[in-house]
């Protein structure tokens, strides 16, 4: 495996989501096994994916293996010709990526609870690192706090919205919920989250040290 | 792997994702902070994963697109069976599960000692879909690459899913992800 372009690694500010005629005739060569089609697929969707399940699990192996198995699951069904596109792939990927990011919260509930903070927030903080100056690396980690104690319909909108980049017509599809009812929770749940951040702020102001999700 | 082949630039494509989405939301002005931040978050998480990651992606999952990969799987089953301990677990399930059909079967009004043969070979037909479902999951390098334990919990979760299906409840939600949209 060689080494990557250092210019793939950095986001683009530009491109947009795929013509969704051009999803469909990469899903018809994919399924006819086009490696390359594959390969552009996975380049729309793969970090998506990543990213969604990254929010929940906090561990990076993990949430690589949830693309993986999700992505398994998307060539299985298309070698297979049991999914036929109707304009809706990246609802269904999204879905496949939903179920299975529960799946996995499930068995890590199951087995014994990674209850090391430090664990769990730990490639969440490698990520931050890397971007962030030290007092924005606060203020996201103050936003991972508070998105953690969303509810799970709440926070679901969030992260289909800011880790996904799915639309809201892709989520309305998904959820099957009207986009008006979509952009009032997410916009309450926006407010949520700026509240709480508004009191880890004050907190944090208030002690005099900057601590993590401090309320 | 060369990760310059194909005809896709991945990081053009990542950014497509956040960038490309619909500006049906118009937020109010005290919002767009917040927004801005949770933007960032999942642009952060997207550029996450390490150099290769697409190139890993496609390595455990492209040769499942074709064909022959279907062909050989099926083609395999008994052979699989004999050499793999999950399998050999998975086996132990799709038999008692067959049992447990034809008992099903007896225990709704019919006669214990003849058992309804279509509850028989309902139970038949999961108990083979169990053991392909596994014995697919053992083709798929990486994502799949379990643990003993972690055979146990497919096996357990497997199991737990054919009982409801046996029994007529509804399937767990996973059930989902197969219907096209």
């Amino acid at each position: 495996m060689g080494e990557q372009d250092p210019e793939q690694k950095q986001p683009v500010v530009s491109g947009g989501d795929p013509d969704p005629s051009r999803v469909a005739a990469l899903l018809e060569l994919a399924a006819g096994g086009e490696a390359d089609a594959w390969r552009e697929l996975l380049g729309w969707y793969a970090r998506r994916v990543f990213a969604l399940a990254h929010s929940r699990l906090r561990n990076k192996d993990l949430a690589e293996e949830v693309a993986q198995s999700v992505f398994a699951t998307v060539a299985i069904k298309l070698g297979r010709g049991e999914y036929t596109e109707q304009g809706r792939f990246e609802a269904w990927l999204m879905r496949v990526a939903m179920n299975r990011v529960r799946d996995e919260m499930r068995r890590l509930k199951r087995q014994a609870p990674t209850s090391d903070p430090a664990s769990l927030a730990e490639s969440a903080r490698a990520a931050e690192d890397e971007h962030s100056r030290d007092e924005e690396r606060l203020r996201l980690r103050n936003l991972r706090t508070a998105l953690d104690e969303l509810t799970e319909s709440d926070r679901e909108i969030i992260e289909l919205r800011h880790h996904g980049g799915m639309s809201f017509k892709q989520m309305a599809d998904l959820l099957n919920e009207p986009l008006g009812t979509l952009l009032a929770r997410h916009h309450r749940a926006l407010r949520k989250l700026k509240e709480r951040m508004e009191e880890f702020q004050a907190a944090q102001a208030k002690a005099g040290t900057p601590r993590e999700g401090a309320a | 792997m060369n990760p310059q082949r194909g005809v896709h630039n991945f990081g053009t494509a990542l950014n497509g994702a956040a960038s490309g989405r619909d500006q049906s939301e118009a937020l109010p002005s005290e919002l767009r902070d917040v927004a801005a931040m949770l933007d960032t978050l999942g642009a952060a998480d997207r550029s996450l994963p390490a150099a290769g990651f697409e190139d890993r992606i496609e390595s455990a999952t492209g040769h499942l697109l074709s064909g022959a990969a279907v062909l050989d799987r099926r083609g395999g089953v008994l052979a699989r069976i004999g050499s793999s301990g999950a399998l050999r677990i998975a086996a132990a399930v799709a038999l008692v599960a067959t049992v447990s059909a034809a008992w099903l079967a007896a225990h709704r009004g019919q006669s214990p000692t003849a058992p309804d043969a279509a509850g028989v070979d309902r139970g038949a037909a999961l108990a083979a879909n169990l053991v392909q479902d596994l014995e697919g999951a053992g083709t798929i390098p990486s994502a799949f690459d379990l643990s003993d334990t972690a055979e146990f919990d497919i096996v357990a979760f497997e199991s737990a899913k054919l009982s409801k299906q046996i029994s007529g409840e509804p399937s767990i939600d996973l059930s989902s992800e197969g219907s096209a949209m």
